[in-house]
């Protein structure tokens, strides 16, 4: 059995022993302060999901008003999950991660506190210019100007603390997070700048088509996949108790990652006019993702078989487990759908959104809630405000997006079937009703139990029980709460 | 293998140099395409309406591509590169939550269809799932010179006052009736038809042979195809009641061409549409599309039969010959 040491700083060290920094490695307030807005904005991008959701039954559910329309209200919805729920609780762990893994305080810690304005001003811009009909145009790259420079320059900054930090580090070796923080940013701030300053207004027609499939495809591949793979390495040894299963593994998982991600975006546009040749390495860079995928999945659950018992004292635990088990259904559905034949059935439908609920939810957002479990307590040295409310946020969210997931799956691949067979395009959306209705449902399901889950946290930083510390406090001390 | 250096530069350069092969070669490929015959840059209320497509998400729901696939027929023919030279940015779209509008202009000429459909899609789709966009029209007391008002159907009009599209809903429709797809050369439709046998899986060729092969059928028509037809290309006017709407479509009910036991006139209007029609002493603005390119003669007539046997009317049936010398007259 492979149990390569372990270097990530869990079981005895909490740090590296080099750390010396006078004022601790890590600002404990401003990282629950990105945990409060990264919960925030988790609660309110999924209730947007849930109206738009809604308003395909009930079409003139608050309708009749410019800017709360359907129209207006989906990239709100989309770009509130991507940038605004996921992205700032990751950008909130980063500073959390990185300092602990390199034992110096992040480079230029005073950035901090401008990053967390900066960017959660921006997005509130950002989702009142698209209300307001401001939209770039580029699904999944809408944000007009005046919120992506910002953005921008926003994700520059952490990308500079973070490359800095690393370089100056005292510990010699890298944990696997480390790497793919390192290559996320990096490579983020370049799509960023390139879905958001180039596509929308230069390079027309097809051409235009073709480098929005990598630019969409990247957000994906270059920001939420490695960033969430970042903060799942960390914590998942840490939640689970035990060394990781293997870091060969997760190190063939990052370079198959860098190979094969940059082919898939085509795969949008499959039967396009885009050359053929494209659309055909597309396809089949889309099936070699099974590699990385199942690299995580093995080292994941690698590294819990044996240590049951910690996952169940633990919703970190349990919330990167679960993670763990929709990213493999997710991707399997990911490289399947690129096939052609499957293409043909799914593509237009909602066997779509399904594929990116199970991935960027099930799997990201969920490995980033996770995160949010094991560092909120620690660093507020309260114990979790109620397990109970935990229990719920955890049952709620499997159960609410488990069905959601199987609908809008079975869903896409019965209207493909149809007009397949040649059903007129408005009887298969008639058909397609009360799948919408058991999708609303199932969103509300996930919202309520995310809302009661975010409650909790904050209910945890305000209210929770504090936890006795020992007398001489050492300013990076973390507590050992229960059920975190 | 701790090396920052290898990691963060070494990642980011086998990254670029990939993603460059996937952008750069098909750019250079597809840059050579020039403009397809007839494609034509917008107009300044084109491009007007354009935004006002993107700004209120109308890409979310409907394509602008049309596959080479058998169920994608209904939209058009298959989109070529060089339908697309001057759209930045482009819209082709990822989700059909409604059709795709590639070719909207021709398959739905009707501008007054159109501000309907926006002010309220259920007023002519019964069963449509789209919002309304009636924030785009004004209720005024009465519409001023030398603008027309929409006339919406009873039970969809305000109680007061008419309806009349704002600049951005006329934009969005100018938008709208610019999404024609010129037709392609002969040869190009054939190499066209290739390439689509090429990519067509096994099921699309066996699935292949049209109704047009078929011999039209002795004693009667095929009623279920006929009725398919008319919801396809039809209804959306006329309505499945065959009474069109008061004032903006014809009713077919009792009209006295499809009750006409010579079929000429009926033939001709399916396939070479209608402007300015007179009906039953009313003059409709809304033109009516053609057919012939869409439609094959023995479905031409299933539509014509159909109509001629519902709604109470009593037209004398037609068979698909009848449609034939009558698309020759044409030529």
């Amino acid at each position: 059995m492979s149990t390569v040491a372990t270097t990530v700083f869990d079981d005895g060290r909490a740090s590296p022993t080099s750390a010396t920094a006078a004022g601790g490695l890590f600002d404990r307030d401003l990282i629950l302060k990105f945990m409060a807005a990264g919960a925030f904005w988790l609660v309110f991008a999924p209730t947007v999901g849930a109206i738009v959701a809604i308003k395909f039954n009930y079409y003139d559910f608050l309708g009749h008003v410019s800017w709360l329309s359907w129209g207006r209200l989906r990239p709100v919805h989309v770009m509130g999950v991507v940038f605004g729920g996921f992205s700032t609780t990751v950008i909130g762990l980063t500073y959390f991660i990185v300092p602990r893994l390199c034992g110096v305080p992040m480079y230029k810690p005073q950035w901090g506190y401008s990053i967390f304005w900066g960017w959660n001003i921006a997005l509130v811009a950002g989702f009142v210019s698209l209300m307001l009909g401001y939209n770039s145009g580029i699904e999944a790259g809408e944000f007009p100007l005046w919120v992506s420079i910002p953005v921008e320059i926003v994700l520059c900054m952490v990308a500079i603390q973070v490359l800095v930090t690393i370089k100056r580090r005292t510990e010699p070796r890298l944990y696997v997070s480390l790497w793919y923080m390192a290559a996320a940013y990096i490579w983020t701030a370049l799509n960023y700048a390139f879905g958001h300053f180039i596509l929308p207004y230069s390079m027309p027609g097809v051409n235009n088509a073709a480098m929005h499939g990598l630019y969409i495809h990247y957000v994906v591949g270059l920001w939420i996949t490695p960033i969430g793979l970042a903060v799942a390495y960390y914590f998942l040894p840490l939640a689970a108790k035990r060394p990781l299963y293997s870091h060969k593994l997760s190190l063939v998982g990052f370079w198959a990652l860098a190979f094969f991600y940059p082919f898939v975006g085509t795969h949008h546009y499959i039967y396009s006019p885009i050359p053929y040749w494209t659309q055909t390495i597309a396809i089949v860079a889309s099936m070699m993702l099974i590699i990385p995928v199942w690299t995580v999945v093995q080292n994941f659950y690698g590294t819990f078989v044996g240590g049951w018992k910690n996952f169940q004292e633990s919703y970190a635990a349990k919330f990167i487990v679960i993670g763990a088990l929709y990213y493999l259904l997710g991707c399997f559905q990911g490289s399947t759908e690129a096939l052609r034949e499957m293409q043909r059935l799914t593509h237009f439908t909602d066997f779509v959104i399904g594929h990116s609920h199970l991935t960027v939810f099930g799997t990201f957002v969920i490995w980033a809630t996770a995160g949010m479990y094991w560092v909120t307590p620690r660093l507020a040295r309260r114990e979790l405000y109620s397990k109970g409310l935990a229990q719920w946020h955890y049952w709620l969210t499997v159960a609410g997006f488990s069905v959601m997931a199987g609908d809008l799956t079975l869903q896409g691949m019965m209207q493909g079937t149809m007009l397949q067979a040649g059903t007129d395009f408005v009887e298969s959306m008639v058909a397609m009703k009360p799948y919408w209705i058991i999708r609303s449902l199932a969103g509300i399901v996930m919202d309520v139990g995310a809302a009661l889950g975010f409650w909790n946290l904050y209910m945890t930083i305000r209210h929770g029980k504090l936890i006795e510390m020992p007398a001489a406090v050492p300013v990076d001390y973390l507590p050992e709460p229960k059920w975190s | 293998m701790n090396k920052l250096v290898l990691i963060a530069g070494g990642s980011t350069l086998v990254y670029a140099c990939l993603a460059w092969m996937m952008a750069v070669l098909p750019g250079v490929e597809l840059s050579k395409v020039p403009a397809g015959p007839g494609v034509q840059p917008l107009t300044a209320l084109q491009s007007e309406g354009r935004e006002v497509y993107v700004a209120n998400g109308c890409s979310y729901c409907h394509t602008q591509q049309v596959r080479p696939l058998n169920e994608d027929k209904v939209f058009g023919r298959p989109s070529a590169e060089g339908d697309f030279t001057y759209q930045t940015p482009e819209l082709l779209g990822s989700e059909r939550t409604g059709p795709d509008l590639t070719n909207i202009g021709m398959r739905q000429p009707s501008s007054v269809w159109q501000y309907i459909h926006l002010y309220n899609p259920r007023a002519v789709v019964s069963e449509s799932i789209m919002p309304s966009f009636n924030w785009m029209f004004d209720v005024i007391h009465q519409a001023p010179a030398g603008v027309t008002s929409v006339p919406l159907p009873k039970g969809y009009a305000p109680a007061h006052g008419v309806v009349v599209p704002s600049h951005e809903a006329q934009a969005l429709i100018a938008y709208l009736a610019s999404l024609k797809q010129p037709p392609v050369s002969e040869a190009e439709a054939a190499s066209g038809d290739q390439a689509m046998a090429d990519m067509a899986s096994p099921t699309t060729r066996t699935s292949a042979p049209a109704s047009a092969n078929l011999a039209p059928p002795v004693g009667g028509y095929d009623a279920a195809k006929g009725a398919a037809l008319f919801t396809a290309n039809c209804s959306a006017c006329h309505q499945a009641s065959g009474e069109g709407l008061p004032g903006a479509f014809p009713s077919l009910k009792g009209d006295a061409v499809v009750n006409n036991d010579d079929a000429t006139k009926h033939i001709h209007v399916v396939l070479n549409g209608l402007h300015d029609a007179k009906v039953g002493g009313v003059v409709y603005g809304s033109a009516m599309p053609p057919f012939a390119g869409s439609l094959s003669d023995v479905e031409v007539a299933d539509i014509i039969d159909y109509e001629r046997s519902s709604w109470g009317n009593h037209g004398k049936p037609v068979i698909a010959a009848q449609v034939t010398a009558e698309r020759g007259k044409a030529k």
